[in-house]
């Protein structure tokens, strides 16, 4: 059945046709993330929307867009909470900015080298892990025998010893950041957001699911200052993205608009959300969502073995196929050669397909499990999105039920 | 003056276009965050 403004849409720009009912789904699922983590969320996104046959030069750009908008929603509300240090983010900024430039350049050495691929999942990977890894033990270590009183207000888990040894160094100019309360150097505040941003430029991330947690241990914000700080700086980041992708023709403005509708009401759970969950508990939620981005990037690390079975052989045949030759001459021109190829392939899916059932057993085997792989991660962070999203609106709930009783408590009594 | 015209014209339509969509998201937003107060009867902000 097809239901209006639910049921299939064509996307003009992509080619694609898709179930509106899912971009929805999955924008109000990130949006209810986003605004309860401070994160972007392209992590979750970019592979579901590959899942839903996005093609990834599509997915990356429609999703820069989404998350721009998203963030603005869920920045606003967090703002009202009092949960965003301005002086923070917008130096923040700054630092990120140079940090991505400096990412940017090593990956240009590194594909120089030939080493990207690997470097960058192996880079991705140890990230994800190690955050979630060192954020489940920091949970378990705080909650070891410690009160389950529900009734409490909500609590923050502290501020780490390396925030507090930072928050020491008295390097002029000191900065006091009022929302944050605590005066740090200002130059702790460059090195670290320059170090967050040369790991997302280099990993080729927004670089939330970083900050957030260097904004907390590393710096020493509460985690509530943390997500809505951290959402702040990606919604300048994010808008820049969104153009710089729009300007090349890889957003699709339907995709988007559809995602951001979702998003935005979803947004507004997960920012309501951080109203009512311990500091603490937001942060074993995100160790378990990087935990979840890990496996999600194992899966693409297997698919990518399977890849390799025959990309140098579609490689050598692109490079000899006359109509890539008249492309990269003309509309190519000013792309690198991997680029020109990577490009190449994702805009002619059928010529590709053609050339692969043509190719050995081996070789259409190897395709397939690629494809498999891929999928799984996909579902992995889909299905995660999707769980994620209904136990921090279940603990809202539960939070707001709780508050009305205490409330009708002090009444009564 | 054509040649300026063809290269701002580009830049203009996205970031008209990207606004649009970002003052859409407020406006959803804003409108959703109003009912979900009401329905959960929540007061306030």
């Amino acid at each position: 059945m097809d239901i209006p403004l639910l049921g299939m849409i064509y996307l003009p720009i992509s080619g694609v046709e898709i179930m509106a009912w899912k971009l929805i789904l999955l924008g109000f699922c990130v949006g209810v993330i986003g605004g309860f983590f401070g994160v972007g969320g392209a992590f979750m996104v970019t592979p579901a929307l590959n899942v839903f046959g996005f093609p990834m030069a599509y997915a990356i750009g429609t999703d820069m867009a989404h998350i721009a908008g998203k963030s603005i929603v869920a920045t606003a509300k967090h703002r009202k909470y009092g949960n965003v240090d301005m002086r923070l983010g917008l130096l923040m900024i700054v630092g990120t900015a140079v940090g991505i430039e400096l990412g940017a350049h090593f990956i240009m050495w590194l594909e120089k080298v030939g080493k990207v691929d690997v470097t960058v999942r192996y880079t991705y990977m140890v990230l994800l892990f190690g955050l979630s890894s060192y954020m489940l033990y920091e949970y378990f270590k705080l909650t070891k025998g410690a009160s389950t009183d529900k009734s409490k207000p909500v609590s923050d888990a502290g501020t780490s010893g390396l925030a507090l040894k930072m928050q020491s160094l008295k390097i002029p100019p000191m900065i006091h950041l009022k929302v944050s309360g605590f005066h740090i150097s200002m130059w702790v505040i460059l090195i670290v957001s320059a170090c967050t941003g040369f790991l997302a430029g280099f990993l080729g991330v927004g670089g939330g699911f970083i900050r957030m947690p260097s904004l907390m241990y590393v710096i020493g914000c509460p985690t509530r200052v943390a997500v809505g700080t951290d959402l702040f700086e990606i919604v300048i980041t994010g808008a820049y993205g969104a153009f710089s992708y729009a300007m090349k023709g890889r957003v699709e403005l339907i995709a988007a608009t559809v995602m951001l509708i979702g998003a935005a009401v979803g947004a507004q759970f997960g920012t309501l959300a951080t109203q009512y969950v311990k500091g603490l508990k937001i942060r074993l939620y995100f160790a378990v969502t990087m935990f979840l981005a890990g496996i999600s990037v194992i899966f693409k690390h297997i698919a990518g073995t399977y890849k390799a079975v025959y990309s140098s052989d579609l490689n050598a045949w692109v490079k000899i196929n006359p109509d890539f030759i008249q492309w990269a001459k003309v509309e190519g021109a000013a792309l690198s050669a991997k680029v020109q190829v990577r490009d190449w392939i994702m805009m002619n899916k059928a010529a590709v397909k053609g050339w692969l059932a043509q190719q050995s057993d081996v070789i259409q085997q190897a395709k397939a499990m690629e494809k498999m792989w891929n999928d799984y991660s996909g579902y992995l962070m889909l299905g995660a999105a999707v769980g994620l999203s209904i136990l921090i609106i279940s603990k809202m709930l539960a939070g707001v039920k709780l508050e009305k009783q205490l409330k009708a408590g002090k009444t009564g009594g | 003056m054509a040649v300026i015209v063809s290269k701002l014209l580009p830049i203009v339509v996205t970031v008209v276009m990207l606004a649009a969509i970002i003052l859409l998201t407020m406006g959803v937003g804003w409108a959703s965050g109003k009912l979900i107060r009401k329905m959960l009867g929540i007061g306030g902000n």
